[in-house]
C-alpha cells in the first residue's frame, strides 16, 4: 500500500513539472484552495465518457477533500485512480474523495488521478470549455470551466510535452 | 585480514581431478541425450506463444479474418470505448504515427479489439473509430470470441464495478506489433516518442 501510494506520489510529481504554466492557464481561488487549470480532451464520436483533470493546492493549515464533481452534458462525475501494473492498466473509484493535506498540491492527470465524466450527452469540442462545479468538504463548491484539449492531449495545450495534440478530422 | 588456504595434499589434489573427471562425464551424457532427443528430419517453424486466429465484425462492416492479413504485419491492441483516460491518447498517437508512416511511404493497418463488445457494438465502434486514422480498425464479436482472442494474446483484463452500478475495466495496455506472418514482434513503444515505434514498424515492413 505504501509502495502504491509512493509511486502514485511520484506521478504526481511528475505530472506537475509538465503541467507547469500553460499557456492561458485559467486558475480559481476558493478559501485555502488553488485550483490550476481544469482541462478536459475532446471525445472520439458516440463516446460515452470524457476525463477531467487539474490541480488542487492547499494553502491552509486544514486539510481538505475534493467530494465530487460535475460537468455539463455529463450524468455524473466519478473520481478515479489509474495506475499501472507492468503492462496492466489498474482502475479504482476513489471512495472518500481525494485528500489534499495543507501545503500540498494535488494533480488529477492522465495516467493517475482522474475525473471520469460519465454518459456525455454530446461530445466534447476542442477549443471549447465546459462548464462545471467541483465540491469540496471545506471550501464548498466551486465554479470552474473546463478547457478541451484534443484528443490525445497528454497535459493542457502550452504545457510542456503537451505533443500529443492530435486532429483527426475523419 | 585474508586467511591463506592451507596447502593442498597430493591426496586432496587426487580426489579433486577424479570429481572432476565425474562431472566432466555427466556433461557428456546430458549432451548426448539431448542431442537424441531432438527431433529429426526437417525443423518445424517456430510458434508464436502470443497471438493467433481471429474473425470478427469490423467497424468498416463485415467480418475481418486474421487469414486476410497474411502476409502483411499489422498491429494489435485492445481497448474499449468507455475507457476516459488512455484508450484515446493511444489511439490518437497511433493515428500520428500511421501518419508519419505514410508520409514516409509506408503502411500498416492497425486493429483495435474491444474488451467491452456488450457495450462496444459494430455500430459503436464504427462512429468512435471515424475520429482516429482511417489505418485503425475497431473489432467486436461475442463474448466468446473476444475472450478467445483475448487469451491468445495473453491480455488480462477485469471488470471493476463502479458505485453507480455501472464498471470500468483494467486492462493490458500495449500495441502488440505482429510480422507477415502473424508472429508476435514485441510491443510498440510509443512512450519514447514517434521515432523509436517507426523505426520498429519500418525495420518489419
Amino acid at each position: 500500500m505504501s509502495k502504491l501510494f509512493r509511486r502514485r506520489a511520484t506521478g504526481s510529481l511528475v505530472a506537475l513539472a509538465l503541467l507547469a504554466v500553460p499557456a492561458g492557464a485559467h486558475e480559481y481561488k476558493a478559501g485555502a484552495l488553488a485550483i490550476a487549470h481544469p482541462w478536459t480532451r475532446a471525445t472520439p464520436n458516440g463516446a460515452k465518457v470524457g476525463g477531467g483533470y487539474l490541480s488542487v493546492t492547499n494553502t491552509g493549515t486544514a486539510p481538505d477533500t475534493l467530494l465530487g464533481a460535475t460537468v455539463t452534458g455529463a450524468d455524473h462525475v466519478e473520481i478515479h485512480s489509474m495506475t499501472m501494473d507492468g503492462t496492466v492498466m489498474k482502475m479504482a473509484p476513489v471512495p472518500g474523495g481525494l485528500v489534499i493535506a495543507p501545503g500540498a498540491t494535488v494533480t488529477l492527470a492522465p495516467g493517475g488521478y482522474h475525473m471520469m465524466f460519465v454518459d456525455l450527452t454530446a461530445p466534447l469540442k476542442k477549443g471549447e470549455r465546459v462548464k462545471g462545479t467541483l465540491r469540496f468538504e471545506k471550501a464548498g463548491t466551486v465554479p470552474v470551466e473546463f478547457a478541451v484539449e484534443a484528443i490525445g492531449a497528454k497535459a493542457p495545450e502550452g504545457a510542456q510535452g503537451a505533443a500529443g495534440g492530435h486532429d483527426h478530422a475523419h | 585480514m585474508p586467511i591463506d588456504p592451507p596447502p593442498v595434499t597430493p591426496a586432496q589434489r587426487r580426489a579433486g581431478y577424479g570429481i572432476l573427471a565425474a562431472v566432466l562425464v555427466g556433461i557428456l551424457g546430458i549432451a548426448g541425450g539431448v542431442v537424441a532427443m531432438l527431433p529429426r528430419g526437417p525443423a518445424k517453424p517456430a510458434m508464436s506463444v502470443v497471438g493467433g486466429p481471429f474473425r470478427l465484425q469490423s467497424s468498416k462492416g463485415g467480418i475481418l479474418d486474421s487469414a486476410t492479413l497474411a502476409g502483411r504485419p499489422f498491429l494489435v491492441f485492445f481497448g474499449f470505448t468507455r475507457c476516459p483516460n488512455v484508450c484515446p491518447t493511444t489511439l490518437a498517437d497511433l493515428s500520428n504515427l500511421i501518419d508519419d508512416l505514410h508520409k514516409a511511404g509506408g503502411d500498416i493497418g492497425a486493429y483495435y479489439i474491444t474488451l467491452d463488445p456488450e457495450r462496444d457494438d459494430a455500430a459503436v465502434l464504427r462512429d468512435y473509430m471515424g475520429s482516429f486514422s482511417d489505418s485503425i480498425t475497431g473489432l467486436t464479436g461475442t463474448r466468446e470470441e473476444i475472450d478467445r482472442v483475448a487469451r491468445s494474446y495473453r491480455v488480462f483484463s477485469k471488470k471493476v464495478p463502479l458505485p453507480g452500478g455501472d464498471y470500468t475495466l483494467e486492462h493490458t495496455l500495449m500495441v502488440y506489433l505482429m510480422d507477415r506472418n502473424g508472429g508476435f514482434v514485441g510491443p510498440l513503444d510509443l512512450a519514447a516518442g514517434h521515432g523509436l515505434a517507426l523505426r520498429q514498424i519500418q525495420a518489419v515492413l
